[in-house]
């Protein structure tokens, strides 16, 4: 939520520190702040208000409030409650469970024009666009104090014949319909609440008002509706209509029907100032009201809780900072406890830990010291963990290197009902797959990565008709070179290792193109599983990771006749010591000895991280090379 | 330069879940698994994330086409679960305290990819639930096992956040390894690396699951093993940790 900085000390008495201050206190001990956003002589902060505080802090004074816990300020005194005075005029019945309060108040001798250029700016600021003075008002006192308001036309609501107005809350009808001000029409069922008149819908309930009953600059009378509606409910619709507001995110939420009393004052008097209008009377309808939420907490609960010795006086000040009183009460038990009396728009505390927290929180979690757990006495193993362990040591002993997939494929037997992609639209029913895809694709690079043929496994779940199980792929790739079997073949080795390391026998697995999937589900039983876990060193290698460079490798090869007597490290150090850096490889592939002279051929393989290399940046490292070698005695480029 | 050897490698991912397996089963905790094909009850509704609650929001979910919609417990399961927290409730099921248990596994969330976001990823789970554990040991915990894999003294700070399985509920952050708190790049000049959300088990869980909350109480966390591995070894794009690509796997 955007939050002005400015708005904040409307609400505060002592002068509040520069904002990173505000900013940080909050992530430490409230919430995070994600941004700070200078705006003109004024600061908009984006505070990421968590699910459990968008009942209270869904607001300027709400978070004004939680700061002058945090900072330990004095807030500033409220607008007394307003009393309604009564009318007759007005008659309000709920017919529903889901509404809990219902307030109407019917303002006359309206004049309504553009807002004051001050609650202009105030909505500009949060980036919204004033409409006219008591539009303005309701959307800014919103903001303010989190209670979202909405003000029909007197006049275009029905009246019987006595000229009296008869307001209901209830469901609406199969079928009926209602323009929002929004300018679409929508048709309802009774799944949806409604604020009605004796004729018709005229606002969808905790969502948005309707288009014809909505104040406009011609407007003399307004009838202010402040209501207090489920929270579930107000989801439902919302979602159900596709319409996401200010006032249904607030309502979804949940707020405490007390947030109508705080703001009413102001709504009241900024509409008599700004607009002239005088109060005629009103309702208020509200016939369970909101019980205050009493907590009893033993006093070693937080303690024990968070594990750090808070003095009693200590609890009773940070928890008072938040408006919230304690009392010292004896347990049945003999226990001491505390008797915790909760803020009414503090609709997160019911729990004793709700209270932990709130005392943890502003006594600051730095102040709690690491402590160790004692461990379990019987650890006990995990089967496909266990198993899993065994075969990736058998397979790296085996030269294969292990890789992941992705889940989602195009075609399985089990479909994503919202997938991300049309082709990422199934669950895999086999590892095999992207084992063929990934052989191809890594083919490529022997080469670039130094080795003469692709041998790699995946360990992972798969999705079947009957539901998942855990897989192994095996897949080897040689070149064209090689005889076909010989990938076959290197599969079967690798298997055979893995039924020696698990002394399970496999059983016939089709080696198909040199990849073979083995179910691991149907061997776990059959694994005798030891008492402790093997000790392999799990010790992270200090590994230096390189980018992989985006852009293409070239190779070269230089084959160079020497005398015998000339071993290949001799060899091999004249050319390392003219390579520059974009040489990503250099190995010997091949010797012969012919007569007195041998050959010894290198490969190297050339890659920039910055772009692709031409020919001449090539040669340009690779000349070099060819004249210290040609400089030595006795030997012959090939 | 490389030379050529004979040797297989290891994923990377591999190598992260290896050690903190390694690290935890020394300190006495079982290693805990769950199906990544999940009910909505173990999901969410066991984990205090009833249906229609805001909160709900805060995972994006992929769902499988002909479910039905049911929180029952012995359900078929109907999405892919968001995150291995689940796992706790499976366990905790079948199991009385004191409980000690990590889970990684593999997990999904319905979004957009880029370099730091993937559909799928991996997440550490862990759970303690005993008489008297507390938020430091929460913190001890934390700092073994950060300790142990960065292989630097570590220091753990907890925010306030919410989470509706555990409460309190934290924000963890841990002292940058690469410039022990003074500030660098890696942690944006902040000396904190954030790292995921932990706290105190929730009553009401335990209570789902059959433990008496009033003798019990338990902490939980869950981390991205995708984000450990990336922080560990300056890997720039989660994506290529599920290309099959061995132009990365091989430099491990």
């Amino acid at each position: 939520m955007k939050v002005s900085y400015k708005w904040l000390q409307e609400y505060i008495e002592e002068t509040l520190p520069p904002v990173e201050k505000v900013a940080d206190a909050l992530t430490m001990h409230s919430f995070e702040i994600e941004g700070i956003e200078s705006c003109g002589d004024d600061n908009i902060l984006d505070v990421k208000i968590l699910p459990n505080r968008s009942h209270d802090c869904l607001s300027h004074y709400g978070i004004a409030s939680e700061i002058a816990s945090v900072l330990n300020f004095k807030r500033k005194e409220l607008l007394p409650v307003f009393e309604i005075p009564r009318t007759s005029n007005i008659k309000v019945s709920i017919d529903t469970k889901l509404c809990t309060r219902a307030v109407f108040v019917h303002i006359e001798g309206l004049k309504i024009g553009e807002s004051p250029e001050w609650l202009q700016e105030k909505l500009q600021l949060l980036g919204q666009k004033p409409i006219n003075s008591v539009v303005d008002i309701t959307n800014y006192l919103m903001y303010v104090f989190g209670q979202p308001m909405h003000a029909f036309d007197g006049h275009t609501v029905a009246v019987d014949w006595r000229g009296n107005i008869a307001l209901s809350i209830r469901n609406a009808k199969a079928k009926e319909k209602i323009t929002l001000l929004n300018g679409k029409e929508y048709t309802l069922d009774s799944s949806v609440m409604v604020i009605a008149d004796k004729d018709k819908a005229l606002d969808v309930a905790g969502v948005m008002g309707g288009l014809d009953t909505g104040v406009t600059e011609k407007t003399t009378d307004i009838i202010l509706s402040l209501s207090n509606f489920d929270a579930v409910s107000v989801r439902k619709t919302s979602k159900k209509l596709g319409i996401r507001t200010d006032a249904s995110q607030r309502f979804e939420n949940k707020i405490s029907p007390v947030l109508i009393d705080r703001v009413l004052p102001y709504a009241l008097k900024l509409i008599s100032e700004i607009a002239e209008g005088s109060v005629v009377g009103g309702v208020d309808e509200y016939p369970k009201k909101q019980v205050q939420t009493v907590i009893t907490v033993p006093f070693q609960k937080i303690t024990e809780m968070l594990g750090v010795e808070i003095p009693p006086e200590k609890i009773v000040e940070i928890l008072s900072r938040q408006n919230i009183s304690v009392k010292s009460i004896s347990l049945q038990d003999g226990r001491q406890a505390f008797g915790v009396y909760t803020p009414l728009e503090r609709l997160d505390l019911t729990l004793p830990e709700d209270i932990v927290e709130e005392v943890g929180r502003l006594y600051g979690y730095e102040h709690i010291s690491p402590a160790h757990i004692s461990p379990a006495s019987h650890v006990e193993i995990n089967t496909p963990h266990y198993v899993s362990m065994i075969i990736r040591n058998t397979l790296i002993a085996c030269g294969f290197s292990e890789i992941y997939t992705y889940s989602f494929v195009p075609q399985g037997y089990i479909e994503i009902e919202n997938p991300l992609a049309s082709d990422k639209n199934f669950l895999r029913k086999n590892l095999a797959d992207a084992m063929a895809y990934s052989l191809e694709y890594n083919f490529k690079f022997l080469d670039l990565l130094g080795i003469k043929e692709v041998k790699m496994f995946e360990i992972g779940t798969v999705f079947n008709k009957e539901g998942e199980s855990l897989h192994l792929s095996l897949g080897a790739k040689f070149p064209k070179s090689k005889q076909s079997h010989v990938s076959d073949e290197e599969v079967v080795k690798a298997i055979r290792a893995i039924e020696e390391a698990l002394h399970v026998s496999i059983g016939d697995i089709s080696v198909v193109g040199g990849i073979a999937e083995i179910d691991l589900q149907k061997i776990l039983h059959e694994v005798k599983i030891p008492e402790k876990y093997p000790s392999f060193d799990a010790s992270i290698l200090p590994v230096e990771y390189k980018t992989i460079s985006p852009y293409p490798f070239a190779v070269r090869d230089i084959a160079v006749f020497v005398p015998s007597a000339v071993n290949v490290e001799y060899v091999a150090e004249i050319i390392k010591k003219s390579l520059a850096p974009i040489v990503v490889r250099f190995s010997l592939f091949d010797t012969f000895t012919k007569d007195d002279k041998t050959s010894y051929a290198f490969r190297l393989v050339f890659q920039s991280s910055e772009k692709t290399l031409t020919d001449d940046e090539i040669n340009a490292v690779l000349s070099p090379v060819y004249e210290s070698l040609k400089s030595q005695e006795g030997f012959v480029i090939r | 330069m490389n030379t050529t050897d004979n040797i297989g490698h290891v994923h990377p991912l591999t190598h992260v879940i290896s050690k903190i397996s390694q690290i935890f089963t020394e300190m006495g905790f079982t290693i805990a698994s769950g199906p990544e094909i999940e009910t909505e009850f173990h999901n969410f509704d066991a984990l205090n994330i009833p249906e229609h609650h805001p909160a709900r929001d805060m995972w994006d979910t992929f769902w499988l086409t002909n479910r039905s919609k049911s929180s029952d417990k012995n359900d078929t399961g109907v999405l892919l679960r968001t995150h291995t927290s689940p796992v706790q409730i499976r366990y905790m099921e079948s199991h009385k305290p004191p409980i000690r248990i990590i889970a990684p596994g593999k997990v999904f969330r319905h979004e957009a990819t880029d370099a730091t976001h993937e559909a799928q990823f991996y997440q550490l789970e862990a759970l303690v639930v005993d008489e008297h554990i507390s938020v430091a040991h929460l913190k001890g915990t934390l700092e073994t096992m950060f300790e142990k894999i960065f292989e630097k003294k570590t220091n753990i700070r907890l925010r306030p956040s919410f989470f509706p399985f555990v409460e309190p509920g934290f924000e963890t952050d841990m002292s940058c390894f690469k410039c022990e708190g003074s500030g660098c790049a890696l942690c944006k000049n902040t000396g904190w690396i954030e790292l995921g959300g932990s706290g105190l088990v929730h009553p009401t869980v335990l209570e789902n699951a059959g433990i008496d909350s009033q003798k019990y109480s338990g902490f939980a966390f869950g981390y991205g093993i995708d984000r450990i591995t990336m922080l560990k070894y300056g890997i720039e794009d989660v994506r290529l940790l599920y290309q099959g690509d061995l132009r990365l796997v091989t430099q491990f």
